[in-house]
């Protein structure tokens, strides 16, 4: 009491911001990101993210029409990272979608039946863990052959058994509760009991969990796009545009650090908001 | 103690030959002709032919995996058409490459978060903790590659200490072989430092609020002591799990650094294997990989048991 009225009040007001509603702020950050990279182009005059300006070529931050500069064959970095994001966004929200219907379908199925079926469901995700992220996404990418499904595709195998896990034991402690034993001792069938009862008690632990992942899922596809294996070029996405920028590290290190920037700042709001929800959950 | 480790083995079994089941489909069943992928969209259907002979695929999957997996079992993971080398050897000689910067960078981790974490819970949410707290959020928000090209950037375009790419071998000195892996070391040790940390200072933050620490406290310890002698090695345990559980993400880091870098290692081994298409090196990678991964965890579970004996109970 004595030590929150010597804090003076404009001090109080910021810190409370901060700590109630953190999940706004990062929420809004994600929305006005989303904002930019889908509307963005069609709203503001943008030069198209091909169109070179040779009269411009490695343009500085603030440069008069190329506002974060150019690359090396003068195409505006603000454009491409902007269409980038599209590229990004989709294939990591996707990703986890596929992800998200696929393993929480099987995470339910194993936790709610148990016995048999969920000791091979469990061996099976036990065997698809052991693969590092990267290694299965880049092995499946390259044999199903750079496009945007495909990397989304490669991507959402990986993070089926992490859904798989989550749903599985969160359907172990639903299982257990009255509703469905009432719901069992009425005739319901086991898939009426695991979509109409299971699912919507899982469902928001799920979707919290979604946001962590898909940070998760943005790593690998910039991963995937630096080491040449992500969405082919000209579809530019920011781990291309890192990529590409490498080779101007010296001199003009912009051109990698700006979609570098816009990387950084999506993964850690996604991040953050996961965890942040998550803590609320418990 | 004994019983607990045969059990886990004996659980082990099915999920390692699962691994090369799916090691093996991943390579085999997924869509395309792997000699067509071999010999590129301009390839004759002659030599497609002969290459689809020469390789066995005419044989059904099933036939072909048992004979790939027994030979897998005495060594031989196959031959590799692209590079014309035995398989085996090749990953064995690139193996301590990615071991090496694994180690370093898991020992910068380790160096750099356990007085990072008890500074922090000396004081939790003062200001050492909320700025260590807000570096480890960055470094995990950081894709290895952007932070690899940020120290590139730093360390050796603009200070110029050590080389941006290029390997030393160890037999060629120790100075010059550390030096050339310092960069990578660290691009993979500032996740590293990021992880352990969080995850001690949760751990020695749950500890502090036990009974022994009170306990400590009375005999007349003070604070730091009692973090130091009991909290401290409480929370160790969490973080040799996670140091341990953290090797297979890592070998996906490899994988990105060593690329970055240059780097003879397992990972670039793997990438220069998917450019060229060599099939049967992709999948003695993969195997190998995944392999590894399940055998660390097992030793990640015997240490937990070794050093908490109270799990012991649990699991039997």
């Amino acid at each position: 009491m004595s030590a929150s009225a010597s804090v003076p009040v404009r001090r109080r007001l910021r810190l409370a911001f901060l700590h109630t509603d953190e999940a706004w702020v990062w929420g809004i950050v994600l929305g006005l990101m989303l904002l930019a990279c889908y509307l963005g182009p069609i709203v503001f005059a943008l030069p198209g993210p091909d169109d070179t300006d040779f009269g411009n070529v490695l343009a500085p931050i603030g440069t008069t029409g190329h506002l974060l500069g150019t690359d090396g064959l003068g195409r505006d970095l603000l454009s491409r990272c902007l269409y980038g994001g599209r590229v990004s966004l989709t294939v990591s929200i996707g990703a986890v979608a596929l992800g998200m219907a696929a393993g929480s379908s099987l995470g339910i199925l194993a936790g709610y039946r148990g016995g048999w079926v969920d000791a091979i469901v469990s061996r099976c995700l036990d065997v698809v863990f052991a693969f590092p992220g990267l290694v299965l996404a880049l092995t499946v990418a390259s044999y199903l052959g750079p496009s945007l499904q495909n990397v989304m595709f490669a991507i959402a195998f990986y993070t089926v058994p992490a859904y798989a896990r989550v749903a599985r034991s969160a359907t172990l402690r639903v299982r257990e509760q009255n509703f469905v034993r009432a719901a069992e001792m009425f005739g319901a069938s086991g898939t009426r009991i695991g979509v109409r009862h299971i699912l919507p008690n899982v469902l928001s632990l799920v979707l919290t969990y979604a946001f962590v992942l898909i940070g998760v899922a943005m790593v690998i596809e910039a991963g995937l796009s630096f080491l040449g294996l992500g969405v082919p070029p000209p579809q530019p996405s920011w781990g291309q545009l890192i990529a590409m920028g490498k080779q101007d590290i010296s001199d003009a290190p912009h051109v990698a650090l700006v979609p570098g920037a816009f990387l950084f700042l999506t993964i850690a709001a996604f991040n953050r908001l996961g965890d942040v929800l998550q803590a609320r959950h418990g | 103690m004994i019983g607990f480790i045969l059990r886990r083995v004996v659980q082990l079994a099915p999920v390692l030959l699962g691994v090369t089941i799916l090691a093996f489909l991943l390579v085999n069943l997924l869509p395309g002709n792997m000699a067509l992928a071999m010999l590129g969209p301009d390839a004759s259907a002659d030599a497609v032919a002969h290459l689809t002979e020469q390789l066995g695929l005419n044989q059904p999957i099933w036939l072909r995996y048992l004979h790939w997996l027994g030979s897998a079992l005495t060594g031989n993971l196959g031959w590799s058409i692209v590079q014309a080398e035995p398989v085996a050897p090749t990953i064995l000689q690139r193996f301590p490459v990615t071991v090496e910067i694994i180690l370093l960078g898991q020992a910068i981790g380790v160096i750099l978060a356990v007085p990072g974490a008890v500074a922090a819970a000396m004081r939790p949410n003062g200001w050492i903790d909320r700025a260590l707290g807000l570096l480890a959020y960055s470094a995990i928000a950081t894709p290895r590659f952007l932070l690899g090209l940020l120290l590139i950037l730093g360390f050796a375009v603009y200070w110029q200490l050590f080389p941006s790419t290029g390997f030393q071998p160890l037999s060629a000195g120790l100075m010059g072989n550390l030096r050339s892996v310092a960069l990578p070391a660290a691009t993979i040790g500032a996740l590293e430092f990021a992880v352990y940390f969080q995850v001690l200072r949760s751990e020695m933050l749950r500890n502090l609020t036990e009974d022994y620490v009170l306990a400590a406290r009375a005999k007349g310890l003070s604070r730091l002591q009692a973090v130091l002698r009991h909290v401290l090695r409480n929370s160790i345990v969490a973080l040799v799990t996670i140091i341990g559980l953290g090797f297979g993400p890592l070998v996906s880091g490899a994988v990105i650094v060593e690329s970055l870098f240059s780097l003879p290692g397992i990972g670039d081994l793997l990438v220069t294997s998917i450019y060229n298409r060599d099939a049967v090196m992709v999948q003695g990678v993969v195997v190998v990989v995944a392999a590894t991964v399940v055998l660390v965890n097992l030793a990640v579970d015997v240490i937990h048991v070794l050093l908490d004996p109270r799990i012991r109970i649990d699991v039997g």
